[in-house]
């Protein structure tokens, strides 16, 4: 059963209940709220995502609800609690869509100990995955956006999940919607005007965020991995022409370590993997302003049978300081960054 | 010894001491080492790289023996000193 | 056990046993690095809690994480460890004058060391406990009878009952109980591998050194509640020793339900009752650490005057970093 076959009420039931457990890809995650938001957001953007079994067993465990305290009379605010503990500061009322994302982002990013987590939109066209790795205001999001809405398949915007056990290489996403802020809303919109965007939310941390619903053939396949064959670190530049420029493995390799959620959680296992991910891809940087042109080098890479392959590295030596345990703080943030900065450090 | 030569894949036991705690992998001549005591990861390239892998190669090898591999002194003291220089030896 | 267990769980089990092989593998290291540093020019350590685990092999650190590594020196050494370890990279975390008088005026630790480079937290103590606490504790007693560990160590690990002692303490004299349930396992692992490796003897020697450090009230709900939730095997004779040492009958009732909710985890069903117990362990807590006047000082500083950075509380964080 899919979200989209609920009735309003039903699907308010549920969440009011605690019994909505949320299907996305390869995890689960259960959420009990009774803001009309969330049920608002969940009917607008989830509808093709199936239910998982209502006694069956979640990954994350989630509830958003006003801060006691009468605050809630005449400013209404709204929190997020995994496992019962609050995760964020509060965000107000109306913001309760995008805080049930970043929720469940932190969970993802957070909780997940089992595969290693890279803080990277994926995207898979014939078989193939494409990461774009890149800390927020890249840019990444909005090339991922655009690539879903033209063919390519959705896997995740924000969070690359990929396996740690023996075997081959894959890279795994929740398909959920893609989160664009600000200018990005409208060039999107510009570039795919069938896209179905959630209503802007104004005044958010990060200034207006909509969401993308993602594309129903994303979402039907979201159980399905893709092999990595492209790792691009994509920048958006006002006004820059679009560029595609090789990058040594070595480099791409501290590039996506840098990126990695639970790096330093993970350690030797981590480098392993990463380094098997690296071997496996051709790597790249990426400067764009027109979105449109972007789309389109992707695409010519795409229909390309063989990744070219990359010459070797520059100069010869010690490249500068140590990629270190803060790999993961500048993603994770806040307790979770103490935590994830170093596994000798306190935690929660 | 180019690290291309060498088989890669395997993290292996390095230098005596912190032998236990390092992973190395070679990527298109550049030599990737991550440190399982401190958790950081250090990219290396020329002799110290050479050094590492070599030392990999051998299975936990003591300076003589590197020694030997890299041909003379002069490129195993420079290689020692990269090496530290990362806070990858004592 | 993957075979019987359904495959998210096993997956989120597998995850946590990862990041505890890899928290065990940075500690080890960490401790190289302080023993064969600059502390060897004062008299060995004692590691306490999870780095004593770790390095004496007990059943309780597989799958164990520490988030800090604690380590004990005589009184009149630990502030010279402080100076040597600032030239280790070593640094003490910013806390305001009244923290740092707090730490260092009455408590049994030093403010948490940092390590600039690495971020590993290192706690410095003198004693198990906070110097006002309601009874005080020799430390003389657990440095002598520290065992030494096999070379090339320098540390020493407390001794067996010191090391049981010390767990069912620390975490029935605690204010914050969010890791209560690791803790309460500690103690289980500890009594029931000491048990058997020594037998009886160890029980006496736990009871003894129990009574001699006056902390006998503290050790008599830590195994009454490793009784009921873990099936803490406890022989007959110590049990009636113990039994002396609890509180009176009336108020029994009342404090074991007031550990257990307080050992719920935060996915119990009752979210309720065990909030209502945390807060009451806080005080509890609180009470037990420092006389009254200080206590109403302390708290009302943390309440008033504290700044803002220091008050926010429970590590909540901006969402604008996980968009």
């Amino acid at each position: 059963m899919r979200i989209g076959q609920l009735s309003r009420s039903e699907l308010a039931g549920r969440l009011a209940r605690g019994g909505l457990s949320l299907a996305t890809g390869p995890v689960t995650t259960r959420i009990r709220t009774s803001i009309p938001g969330v049920a608002a957001h969940l009917a607008a953007l989830y509808a093709d995502f199936p239910l998982g079994e209502a006694d069956g067993i979640a990954d994350f465990s989630c509830q958003l609800r006003p801060p006691r305290g009468v605050r809630r009379y005449y400013r209404p605010q709204v929190l997020f609690l995994a496992d019962g503990r609050s995760v964020f500061k509060p965000l107000a009322y109306h913001q309760a869509g995008p805080m049930l994302e970043w929720g469940m982002n932190w969970c993802i990013a957070s909780q997940l100990r089992d595969r290693l987590i890279f803080h990277a939109a994926a995207l898979e066209r014939g078989g193939r995955a494409l990461l774009l790795a890149a800390p927020p205001g890249s840019g990444k999001s909005t090339l991922c956006a655009a690539l879903a809405c033209r063919g390519w398949r959705l896997l995740t915007d924000e969070a690359a999940l990929v396996e740690l056990g023996a075997g081959r290489v894959s890279v795994a996403g929740t398909a959920r919607p893609v989160s664009l802020k600000n200018a990005s809303i409208e060039a999107v919109q510009r570039l795919a005007p069938e896209a179905a965007l959630s209503a802007p939310c104004r005044d958010t941390l990060k200034g207006t965020v909509a969401h993308m619903r993602p594309p129903p053939e994303s979402v039907r396949r979201a159980q399905e991995p893709a092999a990595p064959a492209w790792l691009v670190f994509p920048r958006f530049v006002p006004g820059a022409p679009t560029r595609l420029t090789e990058r040594s493995r070595p480099e791409a390799f501290m590039g996506l370590a840098a990126n990695a959620f639970n790096y330093a959680a993970l350690g030797r296992r981590a480098f392993h993997r990463t380094a098997d991910l690296v071997e496996r891809v051709a790597c790249y940087d990426f400067r764009y302003s027109r979105l449109e042109e972007a789309v389109q080098v992707f695409d010519e890479l795409a229909t390309r049978r063989e990744p070219s392959a990359v010459p070797g590295a520059g100069e010869p030596g010690y490249h500068g300081r140590p990629h270190g345990p803060g790999v993961d703080g500048a993603a994770a943030g806040g307790a979770g960054e103490r935590a994830a900065r170093h596994p000798v450090a306190p935690g929660r | 010894m180019e690290p291309e030569a060498l088989p890669g894949g395997e993290g292996d036991r390095v230098l005596e001491g912190e032998a236990a705690f390092l992973e190395i992998r070679a990527l298109d001549g550049g030599v990737l080492a991550f440190h399982a005591g401190s958790g950081e990861t250090h990219w290396l390239e020329g002799l110290p790289a050479r050094l590492l892998w070599a030392g990999a190669h051998l299975g936990g090898a003591a300076p003589e023996r590197l020694r030997e591999r890299l041909g003379d002194e002069a490129a195993l003291a420079e290689a020692m000193a990269g090496l530290r220089a990362a806070g990858l030896i004592r | 056990m993957q075979e019987r267990l359904p495959e998210p769980a096993a997956r989120h089990l597998w995850g946590g046993y990862l990041a505890a092989e890899r928290n065990a593998e940075a500690v080890r290291w960490e401790l190289e690095q302080l023993d064969g540093g600059l502390l060897g020019r004062l008299s060995p350590p004692v590691a306490l809690k999870g780095a004593a685990y770790l390095l004496a092999g007990l059943p309780n650190a597989a799958g164990r994480v520490c988030h800090d590594i604690d380590l004990l020196f005589p009184a009149d050494e630990v502030g010279r460890a402080e100076s040597l370890l600032f030239f280790e990279g070593w640094q003490a975390s910013p806390h305001d004058a009244h923290d740092q008088r707090y730490y260092r005026q009455w408590m049994h630790e030093l403010p948490p060391l940092v390590h600039r480079r690495r971020g590993a937290t290192l706690d410095l103590h003198h004693n198990l406990l906070p110097e006002t606490f309601a009874v005080r504790v020799e430390p003389r007693r657990v440095l002598d009878a520290a065992a030494p560990l096999a070379a090339p160590w320098r540390l020493r690990v407390p001794a067996p009952e010191h090391l049981a002692l010390h767990a069912a303490v620390h975490l029935f004299a605690e204010t914050e109980w969010q890791r209560g349930l690791r803790d309460l396992y500690d103690i289980h692992a500890l009594v029931e591998h000491f048990q058997a490796a020594r037998g009886d003897r160890f029980w006496e020697e736990l009871l003894d050194e129990a009574e001699a450090l006056g902390v006998a009230w503290l050790v008599e709900p830590a195994l009454a509640c490793g009784r009921t939730l873990l099936g803490t095997r406890v022989p007959a004779a110590a049990a009636e020793r113990l039994e002396r040492h609890g509180p009176p009958r009336w108020r029994r009732g009342p404090m074991r339900a007031l550990f257990r909710h307080g050992l719920n985890t935060r996915a119990s069903r009752t979210p309720r009752r065990d909030a209502l117990a945390r807060a009451a362990l806080l005080l509890r807590g609180h009470w037990l650490k420092m006389p009254p006047t200080l206590l109403a000082r302390h708290l009302l500083y943390k309440a008033f005057r504290a700044p803002q950075g220091a008050r926010a509380g429970g590590g909540e964080t901006p969402t604008h970093r996980h968009g």
